[in-house]
């Protein structure tokens, strides 16, 4: 079985009397260290799978499973353990906590878990050694990106999932934050699940899931990725 | 919504208290209009007449005039006095009576009584029985037993407690009672009441009400002085001439009285002489008799004595006749003596001679014998001479012997030795030898010679010896013979002298023989002579028992006669008596008679002096405690809606503009979206303004009307407890919405506006744009490194959130201060009030309780009721003392209080805890007068001030603060007998007696004691403290009403404080919070992030609002007081504990609530973020 699985999965949001599928039916799986980019329009349920896979929403029905578990029938407290122990989210507007330093937002994600990489450490490892402790407001925007990723890995998690990780950020940022995220991948073995509507980013990934109207319309295995600084868009 | 509800509450809660003051002086002022209370009441101190009512009617402003009569007495029933104010029943056309029950009295014997409804019970058909407890001689009333018809409060006094006060008793009256008016023996009216069409159109209480009436009152009181005169001479005009009538009949009773007492005396006096000069000549006479009577007995006496004499006298001659026989009889028997004696003496003679001459013979012998012994001693001299010459020779003859026998033995020796040489033979020795026997034949001769001589020698001597032997008892013989001759001699002389003695004694006797015998002739005589007289002195006393008899015959008569004399001048004196009785009656009678009406007349005359001028008083309603005391309930209610209400509506306003500043903010987007469609800046601000305002002014109308109608409800019902008024008028007055609802919407609006400005000067773009969040910066607590490296690392982050959001911080701290506060303020309260309780009756008031006893009781009945104090517990500590009221005034104040007075003003001090209450100062009646503090206060005296005691209608004293003394339930001022004394001119009449006797506070023993004191003559009433204790805390329940009220209001004032709050706090950050769960925090970590603030802000604000509280509650408890009580002082550490721990609680559950929030809060939805 591979490392992530989605089979038949739907998501169903009640509008009065309209139902609409945020996810209709998706299926695909993902195997352990992939660099995996799911790509898909405006409103095609891209955002909602990667919720779903991290335990921020449930699925209405169908299987969801990570590392051997069911993710899909977690209840309340499971799902919350489950992000807190086995996720790593990474957001288009960072959520950082404003009133707190970069080194004290990564020290936040790692006050709910045992094993986990020194904020300092984690921090220099993303390049931000000499701004420990700034505020995010005292930091560019891919600066506070690289926090959010170290917040997010600094707990060791199964998997990271990105969430438009450089919509917010002018190109050649963007490309700072993909190539760290794709060394992760290589480096550290980390899965990394990157949702983007940018299409022209899908060869740097070793997968690529499109989707349309909820549904994932083609998976694409890419045997050799492009590296970042080779890609442009 | 929030603000419509915060609106509703602050506005409600404002114009609800605010409205209440007013509307309780309307619903009084509709009652009063309806029950037609009168606006004045006109008293007289000679009474009014039906002229001077007619006068008071015509006077401007006065629409109707009522006449009335009553009197002040005591009713008695089911045991208990009430001190009732009797009144005329009018028909119900003035002061009309609420009847509770029953129907108005017809009869004449019918009545209709009040009292406190709840406590006395009085029922229909019962019968009171009435008492006038002054000294007026005629009741004034045609009966002192009434049958109760009804049950009624009258309008005239709205109190429960306070019914006005009387002249009798202690003073405060406890009922009234209306009778027909034909039960009044009095023509005149007691008082007449007044009531202006004017006046009813205007509120009671209000300024413009009491201006008119103070113009009528002024009319009326000109009136007053003409019509006073009238009266006056009415009536002092009559009495006089009826005095001057008096007088001179009196004068001339006495006249013709005093004649015939005049003549009655001289008449006693002539007989009391008779009697005198009777008496006189009676005790005359005893005199006489009495001298007779001694004499009598002195001769008798006498008699007595003489008869002793000669009784002794005789027995004295019939013993000297005894004793003449026996002397005879002695010298008889002397004479046979005598000669017997000189016939012995005779004999003696001759054996002496005989024996002398028997001794000279003897004498001569021995002699002779002498003579013949001399001659044989001196033979026996000279043989003894030849003896010792022969002696002599044979020794000479004798040493020769023994020399021829040495020779011969020497010539024997030689012979021998010869032998031996010569041998035997030889015829020398031969012849030798016949030599030597020759010699020794011549020897042995010689030797037989001298042997015959020793022989005739020892002869010789044998001789001698018998010789000598014989001579020495020759001499022996004779000196025995000579000593027996000495003895003889010795015998004769000694005989001798017995001769010479006997004979001596003989003579003697001889001679007193003849002594004794003169004796016995001579007594003989003697004897003779006593019997002579002897018998002469018989015939004397013979004589005088004679003469005794007689004069005792005599005397006798006399006794009788002087007896006789007597009786008759004890009649006589008898007569004298009874006419002197007679007399005398006559003559108390005449003074009595005439004392009795010259005392009716000076009666009368000071009567009318002390009448004094007719004089009218007018009265208003505010004479009637009750009625001020009520206004003053409705001022002090307002008082509290000044700073209460106030702080409320602060508290709410700012709630308020938290939440629309919030509001603006959230809809930041909206307002760009309608700034780039077009809208102008003054239409979107307009749509914000409606929708603001529309929400605070529902709300704040909904609060207004809602506490209109809630908070005077509940609050005059709270005071209904006190007051009869019970029916509500709420009134909305538009000054009081427009105060309350237009500051809140005021504000709001200002809010809106500001905070809408300021979002309009961005340009739409920014706008749409999500408002980025404040950033992050190091806060305060950072630089201070001990503490914030010992915070953990929520810690850390729970501190600079607070400091970040400074405004959120300081509103909500702000908010909770005040809640905390009020609550603070409602709890004091309500400790201060039941502290009036606890303090007054648990420590000040040490006493078990008080016996009211008659004014009339006689000192047997006041003993008997000690006795049976100390009879229920020995050890009953007790002292009689005065209670009574009489105004006190000090610079123009006047105040109402009790003058308590103790026999024993250490023994009170030992009931009374009097004590300074800061200080805890003891204090001592004996150092002078002491006042209770809120007296002191009320007056605003100080220790030393003079402060005046009005002693009656017309006299103030002074007297001086020595001490104030801790005190919560009404006013006392403390003073001893003697300061008492001598401030009122007279000694106090004790009225109660206090007592201790440390009895429980038990029910049934309660009702046991009391009855059994009861029972005692003279008692009125038994008090006891548990009694009065609970009655009190009764009457203060109705301020427990209106501190609950505060309590809730507070309470969800901070309710809804936090809850809005924390409401703006969790939307704000909700991206934040959002985020925390994405990173895989539990609910309980999330909540525990969020609130740790909030738990923060509210302890740090109800600490603010502890010490907010203690200044919010000393301004409302000293505004809040009732005149009657002084609020405890103290804050309970219990109200802090509670304030602080219901505003924490309630922050905890706000915080609840928000839990269930939280959960809730979607992370998709929350971090869509603005795409």
């Amino acid at each position: 079985m591979a490392f992530v699985t989605l089979d038949s999965v739907y998501k169903r949001y009640h509008m009065g009397e309209v139902t609409i599928n945020a996810a209709d039916g998706m299926t695909f799986e993902i195997e352990k260290g992939e660099f995996v980019i799911i790509v898909g329009p405006s409103g095609s349920g891209k955002t909602t799978v990667l919720n779903m896979l991290g335990g921020m929403d449930t699925c209405d029905d169908g299987i969801i499973s990570v590392d051997g578990a069911r993710v899909d029938g977690y209840n309340r407290k499971q799902l919350t353990e489950y992000r807190r122990h086995d996720i790593g989210f990474i957001f288009q507007f960072y959520n950082l906590l404003p009133n707190l330093t970069a080194k004290e937002n990564v020290e936040l994600a790692v006050q709910t878990t045992k094993d986990f990489i020194p904020a300092a450490e984690i921090l220099e490892k993303v390049g931000l050694g000499e701004r420990l402790d700034n505020f995010p407001a005292q930091l560019s925007g891919g600066e506070q990106q690289r926090v959010s990723i170290a917040r997010a890995l600094s707990k060791r998690p199964k998997l990271l999932l990105c969430d438009e990780p450089t919509g917010a950020l002018d190109y050649n940022t963007g490309k700072m934050i993909l190539k760290l995220l794709q060394d992760t991948c290589r480096n550290d073995g980390m899965t990394v699940i990157l949702v983007t509507h940018n299409s022209a980013i899908a060869p740097m990934a070793d997968r690529v899931i499109k989707i349309k109207n909820s549904k994932v319309s083609k998976v694409i295995l890419n045997e050799n990725p492009t590296p970042v600084e080779e890609i442009e868009w | 919504m929030s603000i419509l509800l915060i609106c509703a509450i602050g506005v409600g809660f404002f114009s609800g208290i605010k409205a209440t003051g007013n509307d309780m002086k309307i619903s009084a002022d509709n009652f009063y209009d309806e029950q037609a209370l009168f606006d004045l009441r006109v008293l007289s101190t000679f009474g009014l007449t039906e002229d001077d009512a007619a006068a008071i009617a015509e006077v401007d402003g006065v629409s109707e005039v009522y006449t009335s009569k009553y009197s002040d007495l005591a009713v008695h029933y089911s045991e208990k006095e009430y001190l009732t104010r009797v009144y005329s029943w009018n028909n119900n056309e003035v002061n009309k009576i609420l009847l509770h029950e029953g129907r108005f009295p017809e009869a004449e014997n019918e009545c209709l009584i009040s009292g406190n409804r709840l406590q006395d019970g009085f029922k229909i058909g019962d019968k009171v029985s009435l008492v006038d407890l002054t000294d007026a001689e005629e009741f004034p009333l045609a009966h002192d037993e009434y049958t109760i018809v009804g049950v009624f409060d009258t309008p005239m006094f709205i109190s429960m407690t306070q019914k006005g006060s009387t002249t009798i008793g202690d003073g405060a009256l406890d009922a009234f009672m209306y009778i027909t008016e034909s039960n009044f023996t009095q023509d005149i009216y007691t008082e007449v009441y007044v009531r202006s069409d004017k006046l009813t159109d205007m509120q009671s209480y209000s300024d413009e009400y009491e201006q008119l009436r103070e113009d009528i009152s002024d009319k009326l009181e000109e009136l007053g002085k003409s019509r006073s005169e009238i009266r006056y001479d009415e009536v002092v005009g009559e009495a006089l001439l009826e005095i001057e009538d008096g007088e001179k009949e009196l004068a001339e009773a006495k006249a013709e009285g005093e004649q015939e007492l005049a003549d009655a005396k001289a008449e006693i006096e002539d007989a009391e002489k008779q009697i005198a000069d009777g008496e006189k000549e009676l005790a005359d006479a005893k005199i006489e008799l009495d001298d007779g009577a001694v004499q009598l007995a002195d001769a008798e006496q006498q008699l007595k004595d003489a008869k002793a004499e000669l009784q002794k006298g005789k027995n004295e001659l019939l013993s000297n006749k005894g004793t003449l026989v026996e002397a005879e009889q002695q010298l008889q028997d002397a004479k046979l003596e005598i000669i017997n004696g000189e016939l012995e003496l005779k004999q003696a003679k001759d054996t002496i001679d005989e024996s002398k001459a028997q001794l000279e013979a003897g004498q001569a012998e021995i002699d002779e014998n002498k003579m013949q012994l001399y001659a044989g001693k001196a033979e026996l001299e000279a043989a003894k001479a030849q003896i010792s010459q022969g002696e002599a020779e044979y020794n000479a003859g004798l040493a020769q012997y023994e020399q021829g026998i040495a020779q011969l033995n020497e010539g024997k020796k030689q012979l021998e030795q010869a032998i031996l040489i010569y041998g035997e033979d030889n015829p020398i020795i031969i012849q030798q030898k016949v030599e030597l026997e020759n010699a020794e034949a011549l020897l042995a001769q010689t030797k037989t010679q001298l042997d015959m001589a020793k022989a005739q020698l020892d002869s010789g001597k044998a001789e001698i010896a018998a010789n000598e032997q014989a001579i020495a008892e020759g001499e022996a013989q004779l000196a025995a013979a000579q000593q027996q001759i000495d003895n003889g001699w010795a015998q004769y002389n000694e005989g001798y002298a017995q001769y010479e003695a006997g004979l001596a004694e003989f003579q003697k006797g001889q001679q007193e023989y003849i002594k004794g015998y003169n004796e016995y002739l001579e007594g003989l005589e003697l004897y003779n002579d006593g019997l002579k007289q002897l018998e002469e002195a018989e015939q004397q006393y013979e004589d005088g028992v004679a003469t005794l008899e007689e004069k005792r015959l005599e005397y006798e008569d006399g006794v009788k006669q002087y007896e006789d004399g007597l009786a008759e001048l004890a009649d006589a004196k008898k007569q004298l008596a009874d006419g002197k009785k007679e007399y005398e009656e006559g003559l108390a009678t005449f003074n009595t008679e005439i004392a009795d009406a010259e005392e009716k007349l000076a009666d009368a005359r000071k009567q009318i002096e002390d009448a004094g001028e007719a004089k009218w008083y007018i009265f208003t309603r505010d004479d009637n405690s009750g009625y001020s005391e009520y206004a003053s309930n409705a001022d002090r209610i307002d008082q509290i809606a000044m700073i209460f209400p106030v702080f409320f509506l602060l508290v709410a306003a700012l709630v308020c503009l938290t939440t629309m500043s919030r509001m603006v903010e959230e809809n930041r987007t909206h307002v760009g979206t309608l700034k780039a469609l077009g809208y102008s800046s003054s239409r979107i601000m307009a749509h914000y303004m409606c929708y603001a305002l529309i929400a605070a002014a529902v709300g704040s109308l909904i609060g207004a009307f809602g506490g209109m109608v809630l908070f005077p409800n509940v609050i005059i019902y709270a005071y209904s407890i006190m007051y009869i008024i019970t029916e509500v008028y709420c009134v909305f007055t538009l000054d009081n919405i427009l105060i309350s609802a237009g500051s809140m919407i005021a504000a709001i609006a200002l809010t809106v506006f500001f905070s809408c400005k300021k979002v309009l000067a961005e340009t739409p773009a920014a706008l749409m744009r999500p408002k980025a969040p404040k950033a992050g910066k190091r806060v305060i607590l950072e630089r201070i490194g001990f503490i914030w490296n010992n915070l953990g690392f929520f810690g850390k982050v729970s501190g600079r959130n607070l400091f970040r959001y400074k405004r959120r911080m300081f509103m909500t701290v702000v908010g909770i201060a005040g809640c905390t506060a009020l609550m603070m303020a409602g709890f004091g309260l309500k400790d201060s009030v039941s502290d009036i309780i606890n303090l007054q009756y648990g420590e000040i008031y040490q006493y078990s309780g008080y016996i009211a006893v008659e004014d009339d009781r006689s000192p047997e009945d006041v003993q008997a009721l000690y006795n049976e104090l100390l009879e229920y517990n020995a050890d009953t500590v007790y002292t009689p003392a005065l209670i009574k009221q009489y105004t006190t005034s000090y610079n123009g104040t006047n105040v109402q209080a009790y003058v308590t007075v103790a026999e024993d003003s250490a023994k009170l001090e030992g009931m009374i805890d009097l004590h300074e209450r800061i200080t805890r100062e003891k204090l001592s009646i004996s150092n002078g007068a002491i006042v209770t503090e809120k007296l002191a206060k009320l007056l605003g005296a100080a220790e030393g001030d003079e402060i005046s005691v009005q002693i009656n209608d017309k006299e103030t004293r002074t007297v001086r603060i020595s001490g104030i003394t801790e005190h919560y339930a009404s006013h006392y001022l403390y003073m001893t007998e003697g300061m008492y004394s001598e401030m009122f001119g007279q000694l106090p009449e004790y009225n109660m007696v206090y007592f201790d006797n440390g009895m429980s506070d038990d029910e049934a023993e309660a009702e046991a004691f009391s009855e059994r004191i009861m029972e005692c003559d003279g008692v009125l009433s038994v008090l006891l403290n548990s009694k009065s204790s609970s009655s009190f805390s009764d009457m203060l329940g109705m301020i427990d009403m209106v501190i609950i009220v505060l309590i809730v209001s507070a309470g969800a004032l901070a309710f809804v404080v936090l809850y809005n709050l924390t409401n703006v706090n969790i939307t704000e950050r909700i991206r934040e919070i959002a985020t925390l769960k994405v990173l895989g925090f539990y609910d309980r970590e999330v909540s525990s992030y969020v609130f740790r603030e909030n738990i923060i802000l509210s302890v740090m604000g109800s600490a603010a609002g502890l010490l907010l509280g203690i200044v919010l509650l000393q301004f409302v408890v000293q505004t809040a007081e009732i005149d009657e009580v002084m609020f405890g002082r103290e804050i309970h550490p219990t109200t802090f504990i509670f304030s602080f721990i219901i505003t924490v609680a309630f922050s905890l559950a706000v915080n609840l609530i928000m839990t269930r929030l939280l959960k809730k809060i979607s992370m998709v939805e929350s971090l869509k973020s603005v795409e």
